[in-house]
């Protein structure tokens, strides 16, 4: 099975475009594009409801798959996810504190801010005179998650009726999706892209900071520029859709045994395989496990997969 | 006259408050293939980190082809400088071709992508390093020493001008090893490349560089050519290892030949006159001399292999210049040797009209134990090693008939000795502890 790059990018291209135009028309009122006016409100449901949904969806794929794949390679650590950095236990506390005090309004804003701010804390706790030390990022990232988690289980613990819905939102899941947001995925897109354009230095860092430097590589420029933008991703996501899991870990897996570990063909092929997982994964939970949370999908799904890979094959 | 790529003025290097190199300054000129050598712990590694950048010296000041190192930008200095360290499999499976272009990296602009002259670069290195076959295969399904290869490879695409070598050929068989050497060696000869190479084989050091720098405990202990630096005395001092120096029958270059020197006091009475020569006797002195009998040898011909054996030993030994005619003062002194000896062994050494007098005058009867020690089992003589037409065998032929007793082994010339002691000097003979 060796098919060349711009083959296959050219392949996942057209599968996420046909993907788009086919999910769109999938929906639990069960119509399609070529069903004119059988159903009432059909523009609405389709226009508003439908397409940006799906938009978002694979945005959010894409990201997650993007950011996931360059996390790997920065630390140099195929366990890498999105999530490991803290980013997504800030947006849980943010998004939670907005559930609670303000009964669920402002609930991105919240949940931005605090991925923001739990991504500035692991920066400047693992930042050092010679810059950022990617075992220092990795551990503070893990101990903060947890202390995050541990104020979220406190909030959870005290929150009573609200509880549900907390529940409900860290799963992960696109049920608010609108118009809105297509200003949150048209930066998820720009920063995806404008990690595209360091995948070399990505690809000569993964073999460890002192050889890229000495090949050339402003190793801390890079890596402010990929954890920066990545972090950002992430933010955007878990604002938009929770913490969906296993998208970003697994999708860079499977494309790396498809395309190899050149970042250079990694990086786009898991953005259209990302967006193409999420997007087909959110569109079975609304048609047929009624809007179940995504989540829970891809971790089932995910999970054993991720087993299986494991299994199949030992080096990275 | 050559430039000097890299001056260092009175560096000093370490990690944190730790100093591991102690103000030292040096001098490469362009061109050339210097090593550096010295104990584990010498600061060789942190040197070259210095040098490669990784980290800043704390004082002191380096210059890479005449501007201070840290005022070039990163990409600027990986066109100037490469490094190969040991070897480190990378986290993820990259191809052979593709860790090579990364070599390229320093020339290749952001939002550009490789050209054509890069790729030609990339497969020219590869096949200078002789591993063009393997471009396609991924860096997990090669062996250590090909693997090693392809990192030289990417440092040679990097078309640097100085190469700094971390023991980069330590971990590869001996084959390898020459191999890289020799391609890394021929691109200082031609292309003007400059290498500094850390090594731990003090004898490819002495073998393929111009110059060796020598380090202990952080400081620079010598510096020259490896004829200057390699001496068996300077490397005792600094690696605590007792070493031969000869040099090299093809290249003339010192080659340092570790021993096993117990330096044991003489505690046995029975002394000993070894008649030897052409490499014949050196091990029977060493075993001797470790056993710890006082011996002394000879005569022997300067340059011959038992003389510089004797000499590290230091054992009395009679010496003639080469094709002079033994002198009558020396042979006076052969035989006064003789008389002071308690027993004579003759190895099976080539025997010609100048070295015969150091047989025919066992003729004279002194009344001792004469031993003849060849390893070959056949019954003793000099045939094949006899050039004065018979007149050796037969002095043998006589001395066998009057006593002297043929050994074939170190085990069995020791029980032999050990028993004659015994008869000589009694039970007080031997005190070994």
């Amino acid at each position: 099975m060796k098919f060349s790059h711009p083959f296959i990018i050219g392949f996942l291209l057209l599968l996420s475009l046909f993907s788009l135009f086919l999910a769109t028309g999938i929906g639990s009122s069960g119509l399609f594009w070529f069903m004119n006016g059988a159903i009432q409100h059909q523009d609405l449901i389709l226009f508003d409801i439908r397409l940006p949904r799906v938009l978002v969806a694979f945005s959010t794929g894409l990201g997650l798959a993007v950011a996931g794949a360059s996390l790997q390679g920065l630390l140099r650590n195929p366990m890498a996810d999105p999530y490991i950095l803290g980013t997504s236990a800030g947006a849980a506390l943010g998004a939670s504190c907005a559930i609670i005090f303000l009964g669920g309004s402002f609930l991105f804003v919240l949940a931005f801010i605090g991925a923001i701010i739990a991504t500035i804390m692991i920066f400047s706790i693992a930042k050092t005179n010679s810059g950022i030390q990617i075992e220092t990022l990795l551990l503070t990232g893990i101990a903060l998650s947890m202390f995050f988690s541990a104020i979220l289980s406190f909030m959870m613990y005290i929150a009573g009726t609200n509880l549900h819905q907390i529940m409900f939102w860290l799963m992960g899941g696109f049920w608010m999706a609108s118009w809105a947001d297509i200003w949150s995925i048209g930066a998820i897109i720009c920063l995806s892209v404008g990690i595209m354009f360091f995948s070399r230095d990505l690809n000569i860092i993964s073999l460890g900071e002192d050889e890229a430097a000495g090949l050339g590589v402003e190793t801390e420029l890079v890596k402010h520029v990929l954890l920066g933008f990545t972090s950002l991703i992430v933010a955007f996501s878990v604002s938009i859709a929770g913490s969906i899991g296993f998208i970003g870990l697994i999708t860079p897996h499977i494309m790396r045994l498809v395309v190899g570990p050149d970042h250079r063909i990694l990086i786009p092929a898991s953005a259209l395989a990302g967006g193409l997982l999420l997007l087909w994964a959110d569109t079975c939970t609304r048609t047929l496990a009624h809007d179940m949370p995504v989540g829970i999908i891809t971790a089932f799904f995910g999970a054993p997969f991720f087993i299986y890979l494991i299994k199949r094959r030992r080096t990275f | 006259m050559n430039r000097s790529i890299l001056v260092t003025e009175d560096i000093s290097l370490g990690f944190g408050q730790e100093e591991i190199i102690h103000h030292i300054s040096f001098t490469i000129p362009s061109g050339s293939f210097v090593g550096i050598l010295g104990p584990n712990g010498s600061g060789k590694t942190t040197l070259i980190r210095g040098l490669s950048r990784t980290i800043q010296p704390q004082t002191g000041m380096i210059h890479l082809l005449g501007k201070e190192l840290q005022t070039y930008s990163t990409k600027l200095f990986a066109q100037h400088v490469a490094l190969v360290s040991q070897d480190i499999p990378p986290t993820f499976d990259f191809s052979v071709y593709e860790i090579v272009l990364m070599g390229r990296n320093p020339y290749i602009r952001r939002f550009h992508a490789a050209t054509n002259d890069d790729r030609l670069i990339c497969m020219k290195a590869l096949q200078t390093v002789g591993i063009g076959h393997l471009a396609d295969r991924p860096v997990s399904c090669i062996s250590g020493g090909e693997r090693q290869r392809v990192f030289i490879a990417r440092a040679l695409a990097q078309e640097p001008d100085l190469l700094l070598l971390d023991e980069a050929t330590s971990h590869l068989d001996i084959s390898h090893e020459i191999d890289i050497l020799s391609v890394i060696r021929k691109k200082v000869t031609t292309e003007k490349m400059t290498v500094l190479g850390v090594f731990h084989n003090l004898n490819s050091a002495s073998f393929f560089c111009d110059t060796v720098i020598l380090l202990h405990n952080g400081n620079i202990v010598s510096e020259g050519s490896p004829e200057e630096v390699l001496n068996a005395r300077r490397i005792h001092d600094v690696f605590g290892a007792a070493v031969l120096i000869q040099s090299h029958p093809v290249s003339g270059k010192p080659v340092v030949i570790p021993v096993q020197h117990k330096k044991e006091p003489f505690h046995h009475k029975l002394s000993i006159h070894l008649i030897c020569g052409g490499g014949t006797g050196a091990f029977l002195i060493s075993v001797l001399i470790d056993e710890g009998y006082p011996v002394c040898c000879g005569i022997l011909c300067h340059g011959d292999q038992d003389l510089r054996c004797a000499g590290y030993y230091q054992v009395p030994a009679l010496v003639v210049e080469p094709f002079q005619p033994i002198s009558k003062d020396l042979i006076d002194t052969l035989r006064k040797s003789i008389t002071n000896a308690d027993v004579v062994i003759i190895t099976k050494m080539p025997i010609g009209m100048g070295n015969l007098e150091n047989i025919s005058i066992l003729l004279e009867n002194y009344d001792k134990q004469i031993f003849f020690f060849d390893t070959d089992p056949e019954p003793f003589s000099f045939a094949g090693y006899d050039f004065t037409s018979g007149r050796a065998d037969a002095i043998i032929k006589t001395l066998l008939t009057q006593g002297a007793v043929v050994l074939h082994s170190i085990t069995d010339l020791l029980f032999h000795l050990a028993e004659l002691e015994m008869n000589m000097y009694g039970n007080g003979g031997a005190d070994i502890v």
